[in-house]
């Protein structure tokens, strides 16, 4: 790289010795290597792989990506002549093509290359500050102006440093041939702003490597009681037949419960109608029980493994029953409250578990069944387990439609409303929570996370840089001129110069004051 | 980034850097900003009456940046003092009744709802639900941004470059319909106030920038006949493209028939139309081909006969607009004149939607069927096809200015600041515009990952957002790469802005994704 000679201005280039030249007998071929780094290295090069990139990718938007849901209703409309051309040109894959992964492997290596080559240009600013100065150099500064003292060149210095010190800089007297120079300067490091973003984006680029290559994703299904420690992968694409993956955890995780939080309770299981889903999870590693939660929006990490709440299926449930028992010979009614999966004991009927539910319960063959994931007609399937161990099973319905048993008497009602007595006992459905049937969970495995976010990071970080602060110098250039003094005064910024616009002349102003101008 | 831009001549020059005087010179940002919020405050205490609704304040926004568009741009021929600051004042009176009009939607969409107990209705109910509120933003963003620059003097006609946009931009945002849905849970995220408010901001600051790539490429002395060429290629691409192409061949144009809110794929032919539309279009291609001979041969008469076509075609597009809308509103026998070739098509969609399987020779009469069952119900109106007319309407803004333009070219390049200047504005802007772009990147991805489990997934919208900030990357490196600077340096201001267009509006109309709704 050193012996390069680069064709872009820097602004210092004295401050990086050249090394010797290399012999003339190896001139030919340094000088293709030498052309091709210059190349590479070159900002010109990186805006033209930007533009490449930028090409690929509007054509990535505007042909629908194989891993896009609807990919199959797409491909099937496009002519076999377009769809061999998109094929044999990687056009359904632009992102994973290999085409792609070398652009964005030479664009990083341009952002490396030419962040090299235009390093020591901005090192000199830190290595080698501008501390002796002349009204010449004065004079080529964005903003200068002259001053007359009416003191010694020395003390006229030392007035300069005082003022500024107090200012807040810290300002340095140095002579040269017979000149004195006050410099101060302040954000010098705001010169590796660009240093640091790039190597924000190269950051960025390794994690999502790491992502790409190491990372796995994937999906499973929660429902109350069961445990796992498998997730099937994502497909990575819609055209792809060689069916689910599956793919292992160090630990298991076991659902506990499922909640989902309606906007209005007596609507249905509604995407539109819901606030949240809760998954209450507990992992088992090795012996060791850790109980979780896992709700939209707030992913659970455990392990390196990130556990999303993503989809639900969409067949009712509920989360917990409230059951009327009401004696057949008269009496009172008792109520329950059982959970999920649960079981209770109720005196003088024995222990009543909640075993199925019914959103829209009908009979099948003499068998219970849901006639569709809505709640039309909730029915509960509930077994009661006397103290002598006999037990029996009894559908509760709700009171709505045990009414509806006493008026329309056809062979269907008759056949419910006959499971509804159990133990001497009429028992109706009083109330529920509703739930869904099973929740999905995304799971992510991805190392190439920590990078990506710290690059995310450095980059806010190295903006907020760019936008509050740059780098500023001022020069005083002191002059003996007869009994008094002439000043000099200069400065530059790299960036925002309305600020130090106003910086620089009140700095100028501590020191002369409004008068002797 | 940190290679400064030496400009020949300072960028600021004769301003008051005092205290008072810098106050005093923020007085247009500051004032919109109470004017909103005595207006939010009017609400919230004595509730919606009067003009304290989010639609009411978002048409008086229309009309004051329609108004400060048209002073603004005659500000350039008529250089008079009283109505630069009229401009400026209608400008900021706009801003104040967007900005009102947008965080009032906050308030209405939690009305809506009846503020639900158990949910933080300050972030559940931010005003940036979907692509109304997110074009409000916009509008804001780019008026905003407007005001920041014209305040001052020097400055004063970039204003007539940004704000003719804002207005079509405006226009589209209320061509979308300013319902209120209940937002999907998987939005209900704090991420979002914070990604799509940095997308307003951004937004705003890369249109202004585009006015200034133009003035630039104005001052610069860019060819009357380059600018004539652009329009008229869009012209172009805009026939060619609305009212599913039927114009150019078929002299037709059909609007999607609405039912309630939601436009179907099928479209009734408004009479009349489809003709004027057609001689627009005639009358831009002739003036594109006049524009292509003189380029190379600079024959004054052709030249004239050109410019002449380029106005017939403004005044024609005028006309066109007005028949589009009073056919809108007024149209009747919608059914009848749907073409039979709209037929089949439709007839699919109706069966996919139903979940039925039909053979395709079935689609027609299914189509017949629905027509005839609920052919009462379906409605055309502006809201049928908003952005095909924000195209529309957009060109007819494009075509005046350029004609205006080429009218008077000496009296608004003189009106225009030296190019330094404008170039050292249009760096500003961009060195803005990127760290946003960027942040909105960097907020898009981090809520993806805490909400879908992956940072980047080369989504449609994503991608969209990246290459825009690829383009402002390309414009800030073109400073340091030697001989990149000026004209072509401006090229990289106008992509980008094109892209942010794409990106806001053909994502979400034209492509599928996980962004479809906003």
């Amino acid at each position: 790289m050193a012996t390069t000679k680069t064709h872009l201005p820097t602004t210092l280039p004295q401050t990086t010795p050249a090394p010797a030249a290399p012999k003339a007998n190896k001139q030919a071929s340094t000088s293709i290597l030498d052309r091709g780094l210059r190349l590479l290295s070159s900002v010109r090069f990186g805006i033209i792989m930007l533009m490449l990139l930028l090409v690929c990718c509007i054509l990535g938007m505007v042909i629908m990506q194989q891993n896009v849901e609807g990919f199959r209703a797409y491909y099937a409309k496009l002519t076999p002549a377009t769809r061999s051309l998109y094929e044999s040109l990687g056009f359904f894959n632009i992102y994973h093509s290999w085409y792609f992964t070398v652009l964005l492997a030479v664009t990083a290596l341009n952002i490396i290359l030419s962040s090299i080559d235009r390093f020591p240009s901005a090192w000199a600013y830190v290595s080698k500050p501008k501390l002796t100065a002349s009204p010449r150099f004065i004079s080529a500064q964005s903003f200068n102006q002259t001053a007359r003292q009416s003191v010694d060149a020395d003390s006229a210095a030392e007035k300069v440093v005082a003022a500024w010190r107090k200012a807040g800089l810290r300002a340095k007297i140095n002579q040269q041939e017979g000149r004195t120079t006050v410099f101060a300067q302040r954000g010098v490091w705001n010169r590796f702003g660009a240093y640091v973003v790039h190597v924000a984006l190269l950051l960025i680029f390794v994690g999502g490597f790491l992502t790409s290559r190491y990372g796995i994703g994937g999906q499973m299904e929660l429902v109350p009681g069961k445990s796992s420690n498998a997730f099937s992968v994502f497909d990575s694409s819609e055209m792809d037949s060689s069916g689910p993956k599956r793919a292992q955890m160090p630990f298991a995780v076991e659902c506990t419960d499922l909640q989902q939080s309606l906007i209005r309770p007596e609507g249905n299981l509604d995407v539109m109608n819901t606030i949240d889903w809760l998954s209450y999870v507990k992992i088992t590693d090795a012996g060791k029980e850790t109980a979780a939660l896992v709700h939209l929006n707030a992913p659970y990490d455990y392990r390196g493994y990130r556990f999303f709440q993503s989809s639900f299926v969409p067949v009712g449930y509920a989360r917990q029953i409230t059951l009327a028992f009401t004696p057949t010979a008269g009496g009172a009614a008792r109520e329950v409250t059982i959970a999920r999966d649960g079981a209770t004991d109720v005196e003088g009927i024995g222990r009543v578990s909640y075993e199925d539910f019914y959103p829209d319960f009908t009979v099948e063959s003499g068998r219970p069944d849901t006639a569709s994931g809505e709640y039309h007609n909730p029915a509960v399937k509930i077994r009661v387990t006397r103290p002598d161990g006999k037990s029996e099973v009894a559908i509760a319905q709700t009171a709505q439609a045990a009414q509806m048993a006493v008026d329309q008497a056809d062979e269907l009602t008759k056949a419910k409303d006959e499971l509804a007595t159990v133990a001497d006992n009429r028992v109706t459905l009083k109330s529920f929570e509703k739930v869904s049937r099973g929740h999905t969970l995304t799971v992510q495995y991805d190392p190439g996370r920590t990078p990506v976010y710290l690059g995310f990071g450095l980059l806010t970080l190295s903006l907020c840089m760019v936008f509050f602060y740059s780098h500023q110098r001022v020069w005083a250039v002191v002059e003996p001129d007869g009994k008094h003094t002439t000043i000099y005064f200069g400065g530059n910024t790299n960036r925002n110069r309305p600020t130090f616009e106003a910086r620089f002349r009140s700095l100028v102003q501590t020191v002369v004051g409004g008068s002797e101008q | 980034m940190s290679q400064a831009i030496k400009p020949t001549s300072p960028v600021v020059g004769d301003i008051d850097l005092s205290f008072g005087g810098k106050l005093a010179g923020m007085i247009p940002v500051i004032a919109p900003m109470l004017l909103a919020l005595a207006l939010i405050l009017s609400r919230l205490y004595i509730g919606p009456k009067g003009l304290l609704y989010e639609g009411a304040l978002t048409v008086l926004t229309l009309i004051c940046y329609i108004s400060a568009a048209v002073i603004l741009v005659t500000n350039l021929f008529v250089r008079e003092n009283v109505l630069r600051k009229l401009g400026l004042w209608t400008a900021v009176l706009g801003v104040g009744f967007n900005f009102a009009g947008w965080m009032m939607r906050w308030i209405e969409a939690g009305d809506a709802e009846g503020w639900k107990e158990g949910i933080n209705g300050v972030w559940r109910y931010f005003p940036l639900d979907n692509l109304y509120p997110l074009t409000l933003g916009f509008c804001f963003g780019g008026a905003m941004t407007t005001l920041v620059i014209i305040r001052k003097e020097k400055y004063q006609h970039i204003g007539a470059l940004s704000m003719p946009i804002v207005t079509v931009i405006l226009t589209v945002a209320i061509m979308l319909g300013n319902h209120i849905s209940t937002l999907p849970p998987i939005l209900d995220s704090y991420w979002r106030p914070i990604h799509v408010s940095i997308a307003t901001v951004a937004y705003g600051v890369c249109l202004v920038s585009f006015g200034l790539a133009v003035a630039y490429l104005l001052r610069d002395g860019v060819r009357t006949e380059a600018l004539g060429i652009a329009a008229a290629l869009y012209g172009l691409l805009i026939f060619f493209t609305v009212g599913r192409s039927q114009v150019p061949f078929n002299m037709e144009y059909g609007a999607a028939m609405m039912m309630g809110r939601s436009s179907l794929p099928v479209r009734t032919v408004l009479p009349g139309v489809g003709p004027l539309m057609e001689l627009t279009l005639i009358a831009i291609f002739v003036a594109l081909v006049l524009f292509v001979i003189d380029w190379f041969r600079r024959d004054a008469k052709i030249n004239r006969l050109a410019w002449r076509l380029f106005g017939a075609a403004a005044a024609l597009q005028a006309v066109v607009l007005g028949v589009l809308f009073y056919q809108l509103k007024n149209a009747d026998n919608l059914i009848a004149r749907i073409p039979t070739s709209e037929l089949p098509k439709f007839g699919e969609w109706l069966a996919t939607q139903n979940e039925m399987q039909l053979p395709a020779s079935q689609y027609t009469t299914v189509a017949q069927q629905f027509l005839q069952e609920r052919g009462s119900q379906l409605t055309v109106s502006p809201q049928s096809n908003p952005i095909e007319i924000g195209g529309l309407i957009g060109l007819f803004v494009v075509l005046v200015l350029v004609a205006l333009f080429a009218w008077k070219r000496d009296k608004v390049v003189s009106a225009l600041p030296q190019l330094p200047q404008i170039d050292g504005l249009l760096y500003r802007t961009v060195g803005v515009a990127f760290p946003l772009l960027s942040l909105l990147l960097i907020t898009g991805a981090v809520w993806a990952n805490e909400s879908w489990g992956r940072y980047w997934g080369w989504d449609s919208k994503e991608v969209g957002a990246l290459v825009a900030w690829m383009a402002y990357a390309g414009f800030l490196h073109t400073r340091i790469a030697h001989g990149w600077r000026g004209r072509r340096s401006a090229y990289f201001a106008l992509l980008g802005f094109a892209l942010v267009i794409f990106t806001w509006l053909g994502v979400s109309f034209l492509l599928p994704g996980l962004h479809s709704y906003a």
